[in-house]
This record gives structure tokens, C-alpha cells and sequence, in this order.
């Protein structure tokens, strides 16, 4: 469903946002649980002061800071976490012994606390500007904030493991992600209002989490039933196109991927959808 | 169905409850739910969607919408009342939902409720024919207490605690595309690892504790209920 004419609204595409009063939530949901089980993180001072927009974890640095030590294509190419949390585990009781999973596909990956404080940083923080791409500099200048001692080669092992994936919308590649990738929800749909009818949102009963346009609610709601997301973008906008949408954003599956890759973080921070390698049963 | 909140669930199975009715088919909620729809601005909602496969049944008033949410059992009732068709009635009529019975058997007929019988012929059909589907993260365990494993949002409690063979299910029956084939191919890996118990290494074992298993996770919307995905499964083209 599209605005009201003339009541264009800033999510009219595929966009999304915080729900209204929840970005302190989303953010803690986004951070505290990488925080929780990074001890580095959870063990320094500066992660009991929350900071001006309510991070635990401060991730402070600008956007202008953030693009002025990377190349334009570092800029553009942005990075995304693959795989679904599983949680910590302790095999002992009282005993700080322990490790974090993460399935991707059918396996599990056993990540120590630097490797999850990473993959954790690059599903985004829902606070971060618009402009500001969520990309390997973004995550690397957060983790060193955090203490995530070399963050760098972390970071390159987990690509090297298929934990993260960068990919730069508009480009080839963007396809070639989305083809060897799934897009599943982790929340219930909410629906929309009769204030903001172009409005859903996604959280659980009572707790609203993101708001989406149509067409990112259409994909929430869809795009796990694809083999992968590049399926699920083709099938979409054939939808679209059969109910007489024009919008090239809806109808053309290359321009609704790169918008949804533009804003799929502020899906990803608060654990609303999750990245699956493509290949099992959709 | 449970509202998101910062209380922790804890997690017990149908099978200590005390219902009296041992032989009342279970029931539970089919589809991933998708909020209320309203046409137009300042429009009461139309319906409720629920996407079930490729199909979005609705559900047409808030008498429906209610009955469906309470199939999905309340957490604090499901660890001592069998979450039957009886429980249900009792439990709306609580809350004056008119017609709860009628209710039921429509929403029944259009696939959005099904009742199973643990034990029976009946519950193995339930399972070629539906699959789960998780909701929400792992948080894992805890050095205070590594016995339970929470499911949640991240950030605030868990939504609930669970003992490590419901924790698997939620983990991993996702991944196939029917129950029972989750419970064949479960039953299979425990087989492997050797020194299983039949009930973990028997698949029709493994079906009568999933389905005391679902009900925990269901209530708190950690996992919900689809079709069965089949090779032939598509998105539908144009009509």
C-alpha cells in the first residue's frame, strides 16, 4: 500500500525505522546482546555509561571520521552478518569458560568473544544516520571503541568463514549476494494503523520493533519462502507489476535490492530478520 | 499467544499437567502472524493476516483474532492445563469471546487451528503435513545456570528458558521441511552420536515430545507452525 497522494512519506519505498519510541529498546537489543557475552566488553567501565542515544557499547565515531580512512569502494560495499544467534554456552556451571554460536546453514560455528563482538557490530546500530553506511569501516572503528583487540584480522576471518558477507548495492555482486542468500524473520508482523496505514511495523505483541513500507513489509513477510532473496526480488516485483504498481523501486527486482541492502541493517540490528546461506528447505 | 514483556518464561511440558481429559486432541495455531490491516487512513482494521505457505487466510474480527492468539496457549496456564479445544472455551469465555466453539471449528476448516492426538495415526499426518518455523534468537546458557537455555529478543530476559532437548528443537527442526522429517532426521543424529535413549533416537518418540515441546515454544512465539514445504513449492505466479 502507497501513501496517500500527496502525503509522500519518508519510508514510501523500501525503506525502514526504528518504531517510534523503541530505539532504545532495538538498540539494546541490537547491542547489549553481543555485549553480554563479550567479556572485554562486558568488563569495562565505559559500557556501564550509557551514552547520549542509550548504547552500552559506545560506537562513537562519525560518519566523517568513519569515510575519511576508507576508499570510495570501502565506502560503498557494504557489510552484512550471516546467520542465525544461537547463544552462549557454558559447559560449566560458575565457570567463565564458554563460546558463542552461530548457525549458518547446518553448522555451527563456535565464535570466541572478539569474533562475536564483530559479527554482533555488523548488523549495525539502528541509531547511526541514514547516510552512514554500515560498512567494514563502520564496524571496525566500533569495535576498536569497544576494545576488540585485532579487529581487523577478526574481521577478515569471519569472511573468510562466511560469518560476514560484503557486498556494494548496484553492482553485480549485489545480485550474487542475493542469490546466495536467505532473508527469515525472527519477529511477528504487526500490521499497520488507521493513523499511518502506509506504515507496518514488526516486533512482538506489545513491543514494536521496525517500521517498514509495503514493499519491505512484502519481503518480510515472503522472501524466506524463496530458495534465496534475489528469487524472492524477481517474484516481488512481478507482484507488483500484476497489480498495476509502477513504481520502479517495487517493480524492478535490481532497484528494490539495492534499497532493501540500504536499509536491511536496520533490520538486522534488532534481530528482526537474520541472513541464512542459501540451500536448505526454504 | 504471549505479548512481549520482560517477564522469563520457564518451561515444563504437557505431559505434567493435570487436565483431566488425557485424550482430548491438542491444538495449535497455524501460520506466522502478520497484524491487523487497515485499509485506508483513519479506517477501522479490516482483518488480521496470517500467512500460512503462500496463502494469507485472514482473520475477519477480533472474536477470531482472540481465539487463534489462545490456541497458542497462555505460558502461565499451559504448564498445568492440556491445551485442548475445552481449555480454550473455558479460558475465552473468561474474557467474553462470543462463539468461541463456532470459532474454532472455522478456524479449524480454513487451516489456521489443528488438533492433534499424541500417540495416534492422526498425529503422524499432522506431521508429514505441517513444519515449524523459529522465531526469535538464542541467548544460550549461563554460568548461573547452564541447565536452561534462553530464547529472546537480546538486550532484555529471555521471553523464556528451556531445557536443552526443547532448546535443539527450536535450534534445528526449522531446518527441514516437514515435523516428521525433523523428527526422522533428529532421531537419526542422536542415533549417531550412540547411548541414545529411544526417546531421543526413535522418531515417533521424538514426535510425542516435540509435540509437548511446541506448546512451550508456541505460547511464547518462539516457533510457529507452517505447511510442510514440498518440491513443488513456489511462489504462486500471476493469476
Amino acid at each position: 500500500m502507497l501513501p496517500p497522494s500527496g502525503q509522500g512519506h519518508p519510508i514510501s519505498a523500501i525503506r525502514c525505522r526504528l518504531a517510534q519510541g523503541s530505539g532504545r529498546r532495538a538498540f539494546d537489543v541490537a547491542m547489549s546482546i553481543w555485549g553480554e557475552t563479550v567479556s572485554p566488553l562486558a568488563n569495562s567501565p565505559t559500557r556501564r555509561t550509557p551514552t547520549r542515544s542509550g548504547c552500552l557499547v559506545p560506537v562513537e565515531a562519525s560518519p566523517d571520521t568513519i569515510i575519511g580512512m576508507a576508499t570510495d569502494d570501502d565506502v560503498a560495499k557494504l557489510l552484512f552478518p550471516i546467520g542465525h544467534c544461537i547463544g552462549a554456552y557454558h559447559d560449566l556451571p560458575a565457570s567463565n569458560d564458554h563460546f558463542t554460536q552461530v548457525r549458518v546453514r547446518a553448522d555451527v560455528n563456535r565464535l570466541s568473544d572478539g569474533q562475536f563482538a564483530i559479527w554482533g557490530l555488523a548488523h549495525g546500530t539502528p541509531d547511526r544516520p541514514p547516510e552512514q553506511p554500515w560498512n567494514r569501516e563502520a564496524v571496525l572503528t566500533a569495535a576498536r571503541r569497544a576494545g576488540v583487540d585485532q579487529a581487523e584480522q577478526v574481521l577478515e576471518s569471519l569472511i573468510d568463514d562466511g560469518l560476514l558477507f560484503e557486498t556494494t548495492p548496484g553492482t553485480d555482486f549485489a545480485v550474487d549476494f542475493a542469490r546466495r542468500h536467505r532473508l527469515i524473520p525472527l519477529m511477528l508482523g504487526l500490521g499497520n494503523t488507521a493513523e499511518e496505514p502506509w506504515i507496518y511495523s514488526v516486533g512482538m505483541l506489545g513491543m514494536p520493533i521496525v517500521q517498514l513500507s509495503a514493499m519491505a513489509y512484502d519481503l518480510y513477510k515472503w522472501a524466506h519462502l524463496d530458495p534465496n532473496l534475489w528469487v524472492a526480488c524477481e517474484g516481488a516485483a512481478a507482484a507488483a507489476v500484476r497489480v498495476g504498481i509502477d513504481d520502479p523501486l517495487a517493480t524492478d527486482p535490481l532497484q528494490m535490492l539495492n534499497a532493501l541492502l540500504g536499509t536491511l541493517h536496520y533490520m538486522l540490528s534488532p534481530n528482526a530478520v537474520y541472513l541464512d546461506s542459501e540451500g536448505l528447505a526454504s | 499467544m504471549s505479548t512481549g514483556s520482560n517477564t522469563t518464561g520457564s518451561e515444563r511440558t504437557e505431559s505434567e499437567c493435570s487436565d483431566s481429559d488425557e485424550t482430548a486432541p491438542l491444538v495449535f495455531p497455524v501460520g506466522h502472524y502478520m497484524g491487523p490491516f487497515h485499509p485506508s487512513q483513519g479506517a477501522p482494521a479490516k482483518h488480521h493476516i496470517v500467512r500460512v505457505g503462500w496463502d494469507t487466510p485472514k482473520l475477519p474480527d477480533q472474536a477470531h483474532f482472540d481465539v487463534w492468539a489462545l490456541a497458542h496457549g497462555l505460558p502461565s496456564r499451559t504448564r498445568t492445563v492440556r491445551w485442548t479445544r475445552q481449555a480454550i472455551i473455558e479460558t475465552a469465555a473468561e474474557i467474553d469471546v462470543p462463539g468461541t466453539a463456532d470459532i474454532l471449528d472455522s478456524l479449524v476448516a480454513r487451516g489456521l487451528i489443528v488438533e492433534v492426538t499424541p500417540g495416534s495415526d492422526q498425529a503422524r499426518e499432522f506431521a508429514v503435513q505441517y513444519r515449524l518455523r523459529s522465531l526469535l534468537i538464542g541467548l544460550g546458557n549461563t554460568p548461573d545456570d547452564p541447565v536452561l537455555d534462553g530464547i529472546g529478543l537480546g538486550g532484555i530476559p529471555p521471553l523464556v528458558k528451556v531445557r536443552p532437548r526443547v532448546f535443539e528443537i527450536w535450534q534445528w527442526a526449522h531446518l527441514w521441511p516437514s515435523v516428521w522429517a525433523a523428527c526422522e532426521g533428529l532421531a537419526w543424529v542422536a542415533g549417531q552420536a550412540g547411548g541414545a535413549r529411544p526417546e531421543d533416537a526413535e522418531p515417533e518418540a521424538l514426535l510425542d515430545f516435540m509435540l509437548e515441546a511446541f506448546r512451550t515454544l508456541i505460547s511464547h512465539n518462539a516457533v510457529y507452525l507452517d505447511v510442510a514445504t514440498t518440491s513443488q513449492d513456489v511462489r504462486p505466479s500471476a493469476e
